[in-house]
């Protein structure tokens, strides 16, 4: 599986951009890169600087966010505000519908009304 | 860890060295190199090195090393210690890569004559060069040093600041001499080379680096000196 430091060290070395040079736009230390950059880090960076390092990197957010075991928190206070999410969110697991799928429900439904 | 025998360079050859990996990096870069030179984009960038940052103490074991180079791996790695001293980060990295351009190409031939003693299977690869704060410089340290010190501070760039700050009339100083000897760098050098760093926007040089960049390019004089070389 690919892995989250491999991922932006990838990234960063595509858009030429040095580590130290990353780490300040980040706003975190260029250790604190190198870390995570390495595997070494345990603690993975906060949304906010993720969001940051998907911005200077031109890279997808929500697969930066995946690759380092994180949920959005825009996706946890939804899921947390409705009362039924939980239980839709089950059963599309227990049923094995992929998020594809229920994009594609989710545009028949727009498109009925 | 290697201890690496490396032939006398003079300083010619060293400034053909540096010269030619800033005209090589610039080609890469589609512009002419200007102070201050970015080195982490020289290692990471145009050589292509892996440029890591980290307590080189815990990896491997010793108390004063600034920074490493794992040949194998094209991997430098920079002690964290230095991460917000600005110019002793860089220097430390061009340094690292003096040791890349000069001493790479002896380590590969060294490497052919260790494959009939090969290493453990399995062994970690170790550090070709570690580069310690204080060690009596060894002639590769001394090597790797002077490179790092023409790689930030290129001998056009210092000379046009000089020439900017003082006219074409070069500092002339009583006891400039006296004072290197003692181990204390003068403080009218030391002012002058504050304005040469402002002048030639060397942002990632230290002041101590520039004054003996001065010295060596013969920027600045002993008032004894120059009477004895006019007699």
């Amino acid at each position: 599986m690919e892995r989250f430091g491999a991922r932006v060290r990838q990234r960063r070395q595509e858009c030429r951009l040095g580590l130290r040079d990353t780490a300040r736009r980040a706003g975190i230390s260029a250790t604190f890169l190198s870390r995570v950059e390495t595997d070494a880090e345990k603690a993975l960076p906060s949304e906010e600087v993720i969001r940051k390092l998907a911005e200077i990197l031109d890279d997808d957010f929500d697969t930066l966010m995946r690759l380092a075991g994180r949920i959005p928190s825009e996706v946890k206070d939804y899921v947390k505000a409705d009362p039924g999410m939980p239980a839709f969110l089950r059963r599309a697991k227990a049923e094995n519908i992929p998020a594809e799928k229920l994009m594609a429900l989710l545009d028949k439904a727009k498109d009925k009304t | 860890m290697l201890e690496m025998k490396v032939p006398y360079l003079t300083a010619k050859q060293l400034d053909q060295g540096t010269a030619e990996l800033l005209r090589d990096y610039g080609r890469w870069r589609g512009e002419p190199v200007q102070p201050p030179i970015d080195v982490d984009e020289i290692a990471e960038g145009y050589l292509g090195l892996t440029l890591e940052v980290g307590d080189l103490k815990v990896v491997l074991g010793l108390d004063d090393v600034l920074g490493a180079t794992w040949f194998d791996e094209r991997r430098v790695r920079i002690d964290q210690s230095l991460e917000d001293k600005e110019a002793r980060f860089a220097f430390t990295v061009a340094h690292e890569i003096g040791h890349w351009q000069l001493h790479r190409p002896l380590y590969e031939m060294e490497k052919v004559t260790l494959r009939m003693f090969p290493a453990d299977a399995g062994a970690k690869p170790a550090a070709a060069i570690v580069c310690r704060a204080i060690e009596r410089k060894a002639p590769a340290e001394w090597q790797a040093d002077q490179f790092a010190a023409r790689l930030l501070m290129p001998a056009a760039a210092v000379r046009a600041a000089v020439e900017e700050v003082a006219g074409s009339t070069l500092p002339v100083w009583e006891g400039l001499d006296a004072n290197r000897r003692a181990g204390r760098l003068d403080p009218r050098l030391r002012a002058f080379a504050d304005d040469v760093l402002e002048a030639g926007t060397f942002v990632n040089v230290s002041n101590e680096a520039m004054c003996y960049r001065l010295f060596d390019l013969q920027l600045v004089r002993d008032q004894a000196n120059l009477q004895a070389t006019l007699l």
